[in-house]
């Protein structure tokens, strides 16, 4: 039975690998006194050992290179998957810091906001017609604009002008006149 | 194996097979119950556990008046609260008191008190700033470090709040209105709009990491917040500020208990002025500000009852009387009952009347308020001296159903659908007369203008129905509502309600009451270069005998009315008169708002004596020369120069004839000024003398076309310093024949 390269399983205690009694079947048996008795201790379990084919040393090596191969990319596979899952996990700690970094540049703008609308509200409110008037009466002594000052023209009537005080007003030809005179005068210099 | 084993096998195995199946049963029915039965409760603990659901608040929209100008614009602000009941000693008590007081202006008294609550939550102040909410929390950091066993940070709590900016602070207060601590309209637009204001919030549902807090966003489901619309309103800043200035004047001048007026748009109804003085800063709602007020809640020593009359100062200081309060319109109700009997043919404008000074109603005698009678008179002349027999005559003559008719199509009897909350209803017996219960003496003295009562706004619209050719048009407030881009949501269409009389009588009767300003009743409302139409009316209030109500109404120009306008002084000390007290006022606010409309004044020539001449071009004339060309002047040469370098008042300037022209000859020569004399009181003659004394010259405003008439006012206060040869505006009223009732 036990012969070439299995003789060195002769000397093992198989009992070591049969299954133990489950603490259910130990309880029963204590309870009812009608669990199968243990098996003497020195005699020898029925066994039945399969036999492997023999298979050559080139086989036997190739088999050992595929297994080697297998475990190759067994290792390889799980760098590729833990490198994946790293950079996932590293791509989610970016979108998560930038996602932080937009809430508070978000956050930034609405307090920025606020305070340009609270800054405007406050501008607006020192340029109130109130303030405006009293500043201009009071600091600066003006006065308000009224009727008497709007000075209405009357255009129905033919096209003239007016010169207040006592301005004389050259006839056009004159002016025309006095024009081409000058002009003559400096091309003759 | 033998049989008796099988057997043993066989019901144990029965057995397990049992227990399986009811593990199973207990597990589908667990299933069911977690899936099915209680499936949606589960559901939202898991949900409220996996995933982090945000509220977004919709910024509440903007006011602006007609010009685009902000009134009203919400922006983020922060709320902070304390959760007393995690203090750990007095010593820190103190001191958080102490630095909250100092930082939010609270006074340590009314912290102290909120501080020493047994409370987890009580909140110290809303809308804080974010200049303040950093002060905190650099408190809170502060306190942090020096003791890491400090709870501070769990003891003052900050949390996202909303604050409303009104930038005017008491402008058009009683119209807009304000909001509460949960930004919601209060009072004025901003409870009527309240829906358009607000928008809908919104709301992020995003997944929670271990920090509790965002995940990233492909989790993330939004469903954005629809910001409020925004709302232009027909107000004009300009306009109002000139109403509410002259109010406040007006308080001020007859001590009167309040004082409220209207300037309304007579063909579209649109409002561009209205105010109800004393009013309030909005930004302080709850703060009473006027100080006889004050001084009353004082006095009152129980505290509950103190609490109560704080309250109610605080309503009478929110309402806006324009649309809310009642008054008997007086004299002014004349104008809509002469109306009524022109158009139905019962009287014309050579209709007659002796006024003898009292007149017989029923078992009753009903006295003029000119107890010697105004002798006989013809219709205009009845409105111009307001006499009451000839109008109840009139009214008797209309009779109560045709009366009724009218008071009904000009909007009495009705509310007139303002966009603002809490206008006045009208009740029939109560504060008018029903057609059925109406008898000879309600008639009669509803003829003019008394044992009724209207609200301002029917009463300047039905004055408008006069103004715009007899339509009776709805008044209102919003012009248009924006999106958040600025596209018109709606646009508020004016709405002609009905045709109350014709264009005909409509503009006659206009005629009669530009009559009443120029040489009636209503002539200090008298505007040089406009056609003002209008009436004055006084009236003893129903429920508080010996206290009067003196208003204006009308409309300018007269020829082609543009603005109506109604002035209502309540409880005048002194003289009560609408003539005396509400029609000056009503002038001022005419003469400004028309200038700033560029409604272009067309003068008299008896106008033009009162005005003025131009001032001639001085500069660059010698003195000799200048003095010649205006010797129509009196001339103050200030300089040792020999020619002009300026003048003032400047050349075309406006001046009275016989005026100041102050000539510098000399560029570097300071500019003189002189100390401005007290007007008030003077006669025109009197006062042109006192700023000609001065080196002054002066422009005659108001009534100045009529005997008795007095300065009562001037553009600038006496006692300040203005440049020699300035011009001082001064204004006139008269206190003859403007007496009415």
């Amino acid at each position: 039975m036990a012969s070439g390269r299995n003789n060195k399983y002769d000397n093992f205690d198989f009992s070591d690998f049969e299954p133990r009694q489950s603490s259910y079947e130990r309880n029963a048996a204590r309870k009812l006194d009608t669990a199968p008795k243990s098996r003497p201790s020195g005699s020898k379990p029925n066994m039945k050992l399969v036999k492997r084919p023999k298979k050559s040393y080139a086989q036997t090596k190739s088999d050992m290179k595929r297994a080697n191969l297998h475990t190759a990319k067994i290792i390889a596979i799980s760098l590729v998957l833990l490198v994946m899952m790293s950079a996932l996990l590293y791509g989610r700690m970016k979108v998560d810091e930038l996602d932080r970094q937009i809430q508070s540049k978000k956050n930034e703008l609405s307090v920025a906001q606020s305070e340009n609308v609270r800054l405007s509200m406050k501008l607006d409110s020192l340029i109130s017609l109130k303030n405006v008037e009293e500043y201009a009466q009071n600091n600066l002594g003006m006065v308000k604009m009224e009727n008497y000052q709007i000075e209405y023209i009357d255009l129905s009537g033919e096209d003239k002008a007016t010169v207040s005080g006592e301005k004389k007003v050259k006839k056009q030809t004159q002016n025309k006149a006095s024009f081409i005179s000058r002009f003559m005068e400096y091309m003759s210099k | 194996m033998n049989s008796r084993s099988l057997k043993q096998l066989s019901v144990r195995a029965t057995v397990a097979l049992w227990i399986i199946f009811l593990a199973f049963a207990v597990c589908i029915g667990s299933l069911v119950r977690v899936a099915i039965i209680d499936g949606e409760e589960y559901k939202l603990k898991a949900e409220k556990n996996q995933l982090l659901d945000t509220k977004v608040s919709a910024g509440r929209g903007t006011i602006y008046d007609a010009n685009m100008n902000v009134i009203a614009k919400s922006a983020s602000a922060w709320l902070v609260y304390i959760v007393p009941s995690k203090i750990e000693s007095d010593e820190q008590r103190k001191q958080i008191v102490s630095m909250l007081s100092e930082t939010l202006k609270i006074d340590e008294e009314t912290l102290t008190q909120k501080a020493n609550r047994d409370s987890n939550y009580v909140k110290i102040a809303g809308e804080v700033e974010e200049e303040q909410k950093n002060k905190i929390q650099d408190y809170i950091k502060q306190e942090t470090k020096k003791n890491k066993k400090s709870k501070i940070n769990e003891i003052i709590g900050i949390d996202p709040d909303t604050k409303r900016y009104y930038p005017y602070s008491n402008f058009a207060s009683t119209i807009i209105g304000f909001v509460n601590s949960d930004d919601e309209g209060t009072a004025g637009i901003e409870k009527k709009y309240n829906s358009e204001l607000t928008g809908i919030s919104g709301r992020i549902i995003a997944a929670k990491n271990a920090r509790q807090s965002k995940m990233a966003s492909e989790y993330e489901t939004m469903f954005a917040a629809q910001e409020g619309s925004n709302l232009v309103l027909t107000i004009n800043e300009v306009v109002q500020y000139y109403l509410e200035q002259s109010l406040n004047q007006a308080i001020t001048d007859t001590g009167a208990k309040y004082a409220y007026g209207i300037v309304m748009d007579v063909d579209t109804g649109a409002i561009l002025g209205m105010t109800s003085k004393p009013d309030f800063d909005l930004n302080s709602p709850n703060t009473v500000f006027s100080e006889s007020v004050l001084e009353d809640l004082e006095k009152i020593e129980n505290e509950e009852e103190k609490k109560k009359e704080k309250q109610n100062a605080l309503f009478a200081q929110w309402r806006n009387r324009t649309i809310s309060d009642t008054y008997e319109p007086g004299s002014v109700f004349k104008t809509v009952v002469v109306s009524a009997a022109l158009e139905e043919g019962v009287v014309d404008l050579n209709t007659k009347y002796t006024c003898t000074g009292s007149i017989r109603v029923a078992d009753r005698t009903q006295n003029c308020w000119k107890l010697g009678g105004h002798g006989t008179e013809t219709l205009t002349e009845g409105l111009m001296n307001s006499c009451n027999p000839f109008f109840i005559t009139i009214g008797q003559r209309l009779g109560k159903e045709k009366f009724y008719k009218y008071f009904e199509a000009f909007g009495f009897t009705e509310k007139t659908n303002i966009d603002l909350p809490a206008e006045s209803v009208p009740v029939p017996d109560v504060t008018y007369h029903s057609l059925e219960k109406m008898g000879i003496s309600e008639l009669s003295s509803s003829s003019f203008g008394q044992t009724f009562q209207v609200s301002p706004i029917q009463m300047i619209t039905a004055v408008s129905a006069i103004a715009n050719g007899g339509k009776l048009m709805q008044p209102y407030i919003v012009d248009s509502i924006l999106d958040t881009d600025g596209n018109v949501v709606k646009k508020t269409n004016p709405v002609v309600k009905r045709q109350v009389i014709s264009e005909k009588t409509a503009s006659t009767v206009a005629g009669m009451m530009e009559k009443v300003v120029s040489i009636g009743t209503g002539k200090n409302a008298y505007v040089a270069g406009y056609h003002v139409a209008g009436k004055t009316g006084t009236s003893e209030k129903l429920n508080h005998k010996g206290f009067y109500i003196a208003s204006f109404a009308g409309f300018a120009p007269a020829d082609n009315p543009e603005i109506a306008i109604l002035i209502a002084i309540d409880e005048p000390e002194g003289a009560h008169g609408g003539g005396v007290v509400a029609a000056p006022i009503a002038g001022e606010i005419l003469e400004k708002v028309l200038t700033y409309l560029n409604v272009e004044p067309q003068y008299e020539d008896s106008e033009m004596k009162n005005i003025s001449s131009t001032t001639p071009q001085l500069v660059g004339k010698t003195v000799e020369q200048a003095k010649q060309i205006a010797s129509n002047y009196k001339i103050k040469v200030i300089g040792g120069g020999k020619e002009v370098v300026s003048q003032t008042p400047a050349a075309s300037s406006q001046i009275r004839t016989g005026g100041v022209i102050v000539l510098y000859t000399d560029e570097t020569a300071a500019k003189q000024t002189v100390e401005v004399p007290d007007f008030n009181g003077m006669t025109m003659s009197q006062a042109n003398s006192a700023a000609n004394r001065e080196g002054l010259n002066v422009r005659f405003s108001g009534t100045t076309n009529s005997s008795g008439v007095n300065a009562y006012k001037q553009s600038v206060e006496a006692g300040n310093k203005v440049e020699i040869g300035s011009v001082i505006t001064v204004y006139f009223k008269t206190s003859v024949n403007v007496e009415d009732n």
